[in-house]
């Protein structure tokens, strides 16, 4: 019943109440938001403290909320600020060297469930779709936030969320492929380099 | 060409219009960087995880938001158990503070104590004086 709802009709029956809809509001945004923190924090403990605080500050302040904005930019900025706050709090982990920062990420690699099946035959492919994971890591925290935002948002609509220009976040999208590409290419040459051939 | 590599992000997720489109696809023919910009980005969005919370976290996040109970809603027993405790809380305050009472009184007025001597003087003045009444 609530699946079929529009945003701003779980808002209203919210509002008259109904505890359902912030239910069927969390279901619905959930997996977005806690693999745009978890991209963000590189901790899932981490993460989970994070998404837990995102949708108590959304229950909060959504009898509050004016429907004239889109509830997922709404629920996004809320994100952003809440994981920025982790940072602002945690300022060591940013003074951690790149390396520890693989390790980390690849240690949630192992650990978290990934949707992605992995059959046997693939592994070659696997180990490249590791390695590129490795490669986005090492993007910085914005890099990072701008590709997993692009999930869910169009470029336009980021740049009036972060009230950026548009030209901004390109040629930040582009310097992120350039780094992705440089970083493949530094620790699997041979096969960048094929894959360039074809 | 350096304004029309730039727009590569748009053409990527499909966010040009139709005239801007083609254009762009005239320009990645003649452009190895931007068809390469393009492999790498197919790999990123086949790489990139997805993840979802665990339901660990989904019922947490219930439990302090939707299903989080307050104190008349609680169940019987926990509502007498705080109930208990709180009149034991209360008794123990009341003999805490007569037990100060007491100290305070003795500390008022020097109260120390009777040695066997003294009482026995007591009670010898007290049978002295009921001799007096008789008469």
């Amino acid at each position: 019943m609530m699946k079929n709802c529009e945003d701003s009709e779980l808002i209203s029956k919210f509002k008259d109440g109904d505890n359902k809809a912030f239910e069927e509001i969390v279901l619905r945004y959930q997996a977005q938001l806690y693999t745009y923190v978890i991209s963000m924090v590189k901790n899932p403990e981490t993460a989970n403290d994070i998404l837990q605080d995102i949708f108590i500050r959304i229950f909060k302040n959504l009898p509050k909320y004016s429907e004239e904005n889109k509830l997922k930019h709404w629920i996004f900025i809320i994100a952003k600020n809440m994981t920025m706050d982790f940072f602002r709090r945690d300022k060591t982990r940013r003074a951690l060297p790149l390396e520890t920062q693989e390790d980390d990420e690849m240690s949630i690699l192992d650990t978290m469930p990934d949707k992605t099946p992995h059959p046997l035959e693939v592994i070659i492919t696997n180990d490249r779709k590791e390695l590129v994971r490795k490669a986005i890591s090492n993007l910085s925290v914005e890099e990072r936030e701008l590709i997993y935002l692009k999930d869910s948002f169009t470029f336009k609509e980021i740049a009036e969320m972060q009230n950026k220009p548009i030209g901004t976040l390109l040629s930040k999208f582009n310097r992120s492929l350039q780094k992705v590409k440089k970083i493949i290419s530094e620790k699997e040459p041979e096969a960048y380099n094929e894959e360039c051939m074809r | 060409m350096k304004n029309a590599c730039d727009r590569l992000p748009l053409y990527l997720y499909n966010e040009m219009d139709e005239q801007e489109r083609i254009i762009f696809e005239k320009h990645l023919l003649s452009c190895p960087e931007c068809r390469q910009s393009l492999e790498i980005f197919d790999e990123i969005q086949s790489a990139k995880p997805e993840y979802s919370a665990p339901q660990a976290v989904i019922d947490s996040i219930f439990s302090k938001t939707t299903r989080k109970k307050s104190f008349l809603k609680q169940p019987a027993i926990y509502k007498t158990a705080l109930a208990l405790a709180a009149c034991l809380l209360i008794g123990v305050a009341a003999v805490f503070k007569n037990t100060q009472k007491t100290i305070e009184y003795s500390n008022a007025y020097n109260v120390s104590p009777i040695s066997y001597e003294e009482i026995s003087n007591m009670v010898s003045n007290i049978s002295s004086l009921e001799s007096i009444n008789m008469l």
